[in-house]
C-alpha cells in the first residue's frame, strides 16, 4: 500500500519515509504541492500526508485540486499547531483528517489506518 | 391518488410525512432561488419527497417530483446548466406540491434535537473536529446548526461545541453512529436547550436550507400559551384582592411573601409572553419567493435582502403584518425599481435590491423597507394632489414632503389610474395605514427621487399587556394606554377656557377641546373633575377632565362583547389588582367621537385661549363631501344644527337651497358646493349657521371636524394670478400639522354675490380741508378695496392701498411718510387687522396716526377687542355714507388734537 509524503523540508520527509516504511508501506514523496498532485495522478496512492506550507503550490490548494479530480481521495493535513484555520480550509477542500507536527508517531499510523487501513 | 384521499394508519404519520414534505418543498423552493443552487440537496428533496409519495401512493405526485428529479439527475456533468427553465419547474412544483397539501395544515418547523460534544483537552485542534462533526451532520441532515457557528470554528478552541439536528432528517440513533466517527470526542449527549440565537442566525444564513428556527424542544399550542397567560392574570388579581383584604394587617413577613408572589407571577406573565415571540424571520423568509415571482413577471432584476430577522415580535402582531408588509413589497417591486435598461441607462446596477431590515428599540418592533429604484417623484404627487382638488396650485408647490407624503396615505386612492399617476406609491396605502392604527403602530415614508424610497413601521412587540395610565371617572375606573398620554396636569392650572361654549384648554397649535370623561361615559353621573389629561395618538388628540389619577400600571386587556353600548371607543377592560375592573380606552376612536358634537356659539369673554393682538384666529373646520378641508373663523359662525328641510321661494339665486327656519326666523341657506363649483356628492349631514356682515345664513356642510386655532401669519394669501380673476372664493389657505391644509372661504364675496346690497352713491363732496390728505386702506379682499377706494377718493383724500396687514407694516417700518389715516380688515392673512392696529398703536412713530378697524364680523364682543388694541373707531358692516362720514370724523378730529398736541410741545 503505498502512501504519498508531500512536505519541502526533506528531513521531515526522511523521517516520516523511514516510520512508514518500518511499519510496512510503501512511500512515494513530493517536495511541494505541484509535484504532489502530479504524483497522485500517477502513483495513485492509498493516502497523502500532506504538508501546509510548500513552495510552487501550498498544501490546501494541492488537496483541493486532488479531491475535486478524485472525491475519494484521502488526504490527511500535517500541520503545526495555530494552522487550525488552514486546517479548515482544507477540511472543506476535501482532507479528511489531521495530525500536528511535532507529531507522535502513534497518531500519524492511527490516521493512516483509520482512513487507508492498516499496511497488508 | 390524491393527498385528500389517503387513510392514515396515525395521525402521527401524517405529521411526520407533512412536517418532512414541507421541509423538503421549503428546501426545493429556496435552493432554486439561491444564485448557486445547492443541488445535491436539492436533488435529495425531489428525490425523498418522490420516495415517500409513492409509498402512499400518490401518483400525480410522484410523476411532479420525478420530473424535478430528472431535470437535475446530470448535475455536475461538463455539459449540464442550472437554467431559468428548470428553475421555473422547480418553482412550479413546489407549488403544486403544495398546493396539494395545502388547506390540509399549515406549516410546522421542524424540530431540532440537540446535542452535547465534549472534545479530548489533548486535542490540538477543537475547531477542525467540531467543524467535521457538523460537517458529517449536515451532509446528513442539511440544516445541522452548530455552535459555535461553522465560519467561527478555525477560530475555536473550546472543549465543548453543540449541534442541533432536524430530527426528521436524522434518528438520534443516527446521529451517533456519524458522530462516532470523528475523532477526539469524548462525549456526545442530547441536550434539552435550544440553540442560541447567534448560533442559530449564524448557521441558518450559512446553510440557507434551515427552516423556522423553534423555541425550545416542546411543541405548545398558541391555546395552551393564552391560557397560561390567563391563568396568571388571574394569580396576580388574586394577589391585588389579597393585598386589599390584608392592607393594614400584613407584618414584614407576609409582606415579603405577597412581594415576591407579585413578582414571580409578573415574570412568568413576562416570560409566556414572550414564548408567544416568533422571530421576524418566519415572516421575511417568505419574501425572496414573492419577489422572485414578481420581478419575473415584471421583467425586472430585483434582489431582497434581509436582515434583523432575529428581531421577536408576538405572532399575533406577526400575522397580522403579513399582508401589509408584502403589499409595501409588491409597490416596491412595481412602482419602485425601473427596468434593468433602465438601471443601466441611470448608471445603477441591473439588479434593483429591496433591503428588508427590522430592529427592536424602546418597546417597538421597527421594520424598514428600503428600495433603491426611483423613489417617490413629488412633483406628479403635488399634481395629484392638485387634480384631486386636496390641494390649489400654490398649496402644492409650497407643501413639504412630510405633507405630501401623508397624502399618499388618503384613503380612495387605491385605483390603478393612480398608482402610475403618483408613482404607484398610493396603492392601498390606507389599508397599510388602517392596520398600523389598529394596533397602534405608525408608517412614515422617505423618498429621494432616482435613490430609492424607505418605508418605515413601528410596530408594538406585543399586543397582549399594555401599560395603561389608571384614573377614576365618577363612579369608573378608566384607562388610557401609556403611549396616548402626552401629559397630566392639575385643573386649575390648566388654564382652561371657553371657545364657542366649547371647553377647551391652550396646546401648541391650536386649543385642544376638553370633556369630561365621566360625562361621556354617562352625563347623569356626578363626577369632580380636577385633573385634566391630555391624550395624542397618531394624529388624534383631546384634553380628558378626570376626578382623580390613579398612576400607571402593566395590564392584560380583554374585550368585552355588549360594551360599545356604554361607548364605542372602550377597547376592552382590564382586571385590576384590587378587583375593580377598568375600561380601556381607544384613544384613536375616543376622539373622533368628542369631536363633531353640536357647536354653539355663546358667550365668547371668557376665551382666554384667544386674545386680541395675538395674531391668531379660531377655524372651525368643516368637509364638503369633497375630502378637502374648509374653514370659517369660529367667530362668523353662530351654531351648528342638524341639516333639515328648507323652504324655496321662486326666482331664488341659483346659489341659494331656499330659506331655513330657525327658531321663527327664515334664514337664507347658501350651497356652498354650488357657489364653489364643487361636484354636489354626497350627504349634508348638518348646518352651519353663520353671523356677518350683520345677518344670519346658513351653509349646509357634509361634517364639522373640529377647531383648530391658527394663527394669520400662517395664512397664505391667495396667489395673485388667482386674485386677478373676477371673482374668487377662497381669501387664503392656511396648512394645518394635523389636518394638512385647510381653505378659508371667502363668506363675504359670495354673500355680496348671492345678496348685492343697494349703496346710495356719494354725491356731497368731502371736506375741503382734507383734499389730497394720505389714507392707508389695508385689505385682502380685492373687491373691497375697490368699494373703499371709491368711496374715499369721492373725499378727496389720497389712498395708498395694501395686499395684507403685513405689506402696510412694512411700508411704516420702511418708514414711508405716515398717512393720516389706517383703514383695517380685521381678517387678513399674515397680520389681522388687530394685531396690526396694536403694532401702530405700540409704535412711537405712528400711535398718533387714527386707526379705523372695519370687519364683516359681528357682536358687542368686536368692538371690545378693537377697544382693547386701541382702534379708534369700528365698522362692521360696509356703507359708503357711514365710512365716509367715520373718515372724515377721524381724520379731521385727529388733525386737531395733534396741532393742539404739538402745541403743548411746543411752548414747552
Amino acid at each position: 500500500m503505498t502512501i504519498l509524503i508531500a512536505d519541502d523540508a526533506a528531513f521531515m520527509r526522511m523521517r516520516l519515509r523511514k516510520l512508514l516504511e518500518e511499519a510496512g508501506y510503501q512511500v512515494v514523496e513530493a517536495a511541494n504541492g505541484q509535484e504532489a498532485v502530479d504524483q497522485y495522478q500517477t502513483q495513485n496512492p492509498a493516502a497523502v500526508l500532506m504538508d501546509i506550507t510548500m513552495p510552487e503550490m501550498d498544501g490546501v490548494t494541492a488537496t483541493r485540486t486532488i479531491c475535486q479530480a478524485d472525491p475519494k481521495a484521502r488526504v490527511i493535513m500535517v500541520s503545526a499547531l495555530g494552522q487550525q484555520a488552514m486546517i479548515v480550509s482544507a477540511i472543506q477542500a476535501g482532507a479528511k483528517d489531521f495530525v500536528v507536527k511535532p507529531y507522535e508517531p502513534e497518531r500519524v499510523l492511527a490516521a493512516l489506518a483509520k482512513w487507508a487501513g492498516p499496511p497488508q | 391518488m390524491r393527498f385528500s384521499e389517503v387513510t392514515w394508519d396515525s395521525e402521527e404519520e401524517r405529521t411526520l410525512f407533512l412536517e418532512e414534505a414541507w421541509e423538503l418543498l421549503a428546501a426545493l423552493e429556496e435552493g432554486a432561488l439561491q444564485p448557486d443552487p445547492p443541488m445535491d440537496v436539492m436533488f435529495r428533496a425531489a428525490h425523498t419527497l418522490k420516495g415517500s409519495g409513492g409509498m402512499l401512493g400518490l401518483t400525480e405526485w410522484v410523476e411532479e417530483a420525478h420530473r424535478v428529479e430528472d431535470a437535475m439527475d446530470r448535475r455536475g456533468k461538463p455539459d449540464w446548466k442550472w437554467t431559468p427553465e428548470i428553475q421555473k419547474l422547480v418553482l412550479t412544483t413546489v407549488d403544486g406540491l403544495r398546493a396539494e397539501l395545502e388547506g390540509r395544515t399549515r406549516k410546522e418547523a421542524p424540530t431540532l434535537v440537540g446535542w452535547r460534544l465534549s472534545w479530548d483537552p489533548a486535542c490540538a485542534m477543537p475547531g477542525v473536529r467540531q467543524y467535521q462533526a457538523w460537517d458529517a451532520l449536515n451532509r446528513a441532515a442539511p440544516g445541522t446548526l452548530s455552535d459555535p457557528p461553522p465560519d467561527q470554528l478555525a477560530e475555536w478552541e473550546g472543549l465543548e461545541g453543540h449541534l442541533w439536528v432536524p430530527q426528521d432528517l436524522l434518528p438520534e440513533h443516527e446521529v451517533q453512529e456519524i458522530l462516532s466517527d470523528i475523532d477526539d470526542l469524548i462525549n456526545v449527549e442530547p441536550v434539552p436547550v435550544s440553540p442560541s440565537h447567534d448560533a442559530s442566525r449564524e448557521a441558518q444564513e450559512k446553510t440557507r436550507s434551515v427552516p423556522e428556527r423553534r423555541e425550545g424542544m416542546l411543541r405548545i399550542g398558541a391555546d395552551t400559551l393564552e391560557s397560561i397567560l390567563e391563568g396568571l392574570g388571574e394569580l396576580l388579581l388574586d394577589h391585588g384582592q389579597l393585598e386589599h383584604l390584608l392592607q393594614d394587617r400584613m407584618d414584614q413577613k407576609t409582606r415579603a411573601v405577597m412581594d415576591h408572589l407579585r413578582r414571580r407571577a409578573l415574570d412568568l406573565q413576562d416570560a409566556t409572553l414572550r414564548a408567544r415571540m416568533l422571530p421576524l424571520d418566519t415572516l421575511f423568509r417568505q419574501y425572496p419567493r414573492a419577489v422572485h415571482d414578481i420581478a419575473q413577471k415584471l421583467e425586472k432584476v430585483i434582489q431582497i435582502r434581509t436582515s434583523g430577522g432575529e428581531t421577536e415580535l408576538d405572532r399575533v402582531v406577526m400575522d397580522r403584518l403579513h399582508e401589509p408588509l408584502l403589499h409595501l413589497i409588491r409597490n416596491s417591486c412595481d412602482h419602485g425599481i425601473e427596468t434593468p435598461e433602465r438601471r443601466r441607462a441611470l448608471g445603477k446596477p441591473e439588479m434593483g435590491t429591496i433591503h428588508l431590515r427590522a430592529y427592536a428599540a424602546q418597546g417597538h418592533v421597527h421594520v424598514q423597507l428600503e428600495d433603491d429604484g426611483g423613489g417617490i417623484d413629488w412633483r406628479k404627487v403635488r399634481r395629484r394632489a392638485v387634480a384631486q382638488h386636496w390641494m390649489t396650485e400654490e398649496e402644492s408647490a409650497r407643501a413639504s414632503e412630510a405633507q405630501l407624503a401623508q397624502l399618499l396615505f388618503r384613503p380612495g386612492v387605491s385605483t390603478a389610474d393612480t398608482v402610475t399617476e403618483i408613482s404607484g406609491r398610493g396603492v392601498g396605502l390606507d389599508a397599510v395605514q388602517a392596520f398600523l392604527d389598529d394596533i397602534h403602530g405608525s408608517i412614515t415614508v422617505e423618498s429621494r427621487m432616482g435613490r430609492g424610497t424607505t418605508f418605515h413601521l413601528e410596530l408594538p412587540m406585543t399586543m397582549a399587556i399594555m401599560s395603561a395610565l389608571l384614573v377614576d371617572a365618577g363612579p369608573w375606573t378608566v384607562g388610557f394606554p401609556i403611549a396616548a398620554v402626552e401629559h397630566i396636569e392639575d385643573l386649575t392650572e390648566s388654564l382652561m377656557g371657553t371657545v364657542l361654549g366649547q371647553q377647551a384648554v391652550p396646546d401648541a397649535n391650536a386649543p385642544l377641546p376638553a370633556y369630561s370623561l365621566a360625562e361621556l361615559l354617562d352625563p347623569a353621573q356626578p363626577h369632580r373633575d380636577r385633573y385634566i389629561v391630555r391624550i395624542k395618538d397618531g394624529r388624534s388628540q383631546a384634553a380628558l377632565a378626570v376626578d382623580n389619577v390613579r398612576g400607571q400600571q402593566e395590564v392584560v386587556v380583554k374585550p368585552v362583547e355588549g360594551l360599545g353600548n356604554l361607548a364605542p371607543w372602550l377597547s376592552g377592560v382590564a382586571l385590576l389588582g384590587d378587583g375593580r375592573v377598568a375600561l380601556m380606552v381607544d384613544a384613536r376612536r375616543l376622539v373622533p367621537a368628542t369631536t363633531g358634537s353640536e357647536i354653539v356659539a355663546s358667550d365668547v369673554e371668557d376665551d382666554m385661549v384667544l386674545r386680541p393682538g395675538s395674531n391668531q384666529m379660531e377655524l372651525l373646520v368643516f368637509g364638503l363631501g369633497d375630502g378637502q378641508h374648509y374653514g370659517i373663523n369660529v367667530y362668523k359662525t353662530r351654531e351648528v344644527l342638524t341639516a333639515s328641510p328648507v323652504a324655496r321661494v321662486p326666482g331664488q339665486h341659483p346659489w341659494l337651497d331656499g330659506f331655513l327656519h330657525i327658531r321663527g326666523q327664515a334664514v337664507p341657506q347658501v350651497n356652498l358646493r354650488r357657489a364653489l363649483g364643487l361636484p354636489e356628492v354626497g350627504e349634508m349631514r348638518f348646518v352651519l349657521v353663520g353671523e356677518f356682515d350683520q345677518t344670519v345664513q346658513a351653509f349646509p356642510v357634509a361634517e364639522v371636524d373640529r377647531m383648530v386655532r391658527v394663527a394669520w401669519s400662517e395664512v397664505e394669501p391667495l396667489p395673485a394670478v388667482l386674485d386677478q380673476a373676477p371673482t374668487r372664493h377662497l381669501t387664503g389657505l392656511v396648512v394645518h400639522p394635523a389636518l394638512g391644509p385647510i381653505q378659508l372661504i371667502d363668506f363675504e364675496q359670495l354673500l355680496a354675490e348671492v345678496a348685492p346690497t343697494a349703496f346710495e352713491s356719494l354725491h356731497q363732496p368731502g371736506d375741503p380741508s382734507l383734499q389730497g390728505l394720505p389714507v392707508w386702506v389695508a385689505d385682502d379682499s380685492r373687491v373691497a378695496l375697490q368699494q373703499m377706494t371709491r368711496v374715499l377718493s369721492t373725499l378727496g383724500v389720497e389712498v395708498r392701498t395694501f395686499a395684507n396687514g403685513e405689506d402696510l407694516w412694512q411700508a411704516v417700518e420702511a418708514g414711508d411718510p405716515l398717512p393720516r389715516l389706517f383703514v383695517l380688515d380685521v381678517e387678513m392673512p399674515r397680520l389681522d387687522g388687530y394685531t396690526l392696529a396694536s403694532r401702530i398703536k405700540s409704535s412711537r412713530a405712528s400711535r398718533h396716526v387714527p386707526v379705523l378697524l372695519h370687519t364683516s364680523l359681528s357682536g358687542h364682543w368686536h368692538a371690545d377687542r378693537a377697544q382693547q388694541v386701541k382702534a379708534d373707531a369700528v365698522l362692521s358692516k360696509f356703507d359708503p355714507m357711514v365710512l365716509a362720514e367715520t373718515v372724515s370724523g377721524l381724520i379731521l378730529e385727529h388733525t386737531l388734537a395733534n396741532q393742539h398736541t404739538s402745541n403743548e410741545e411746543g411752548t414747552a
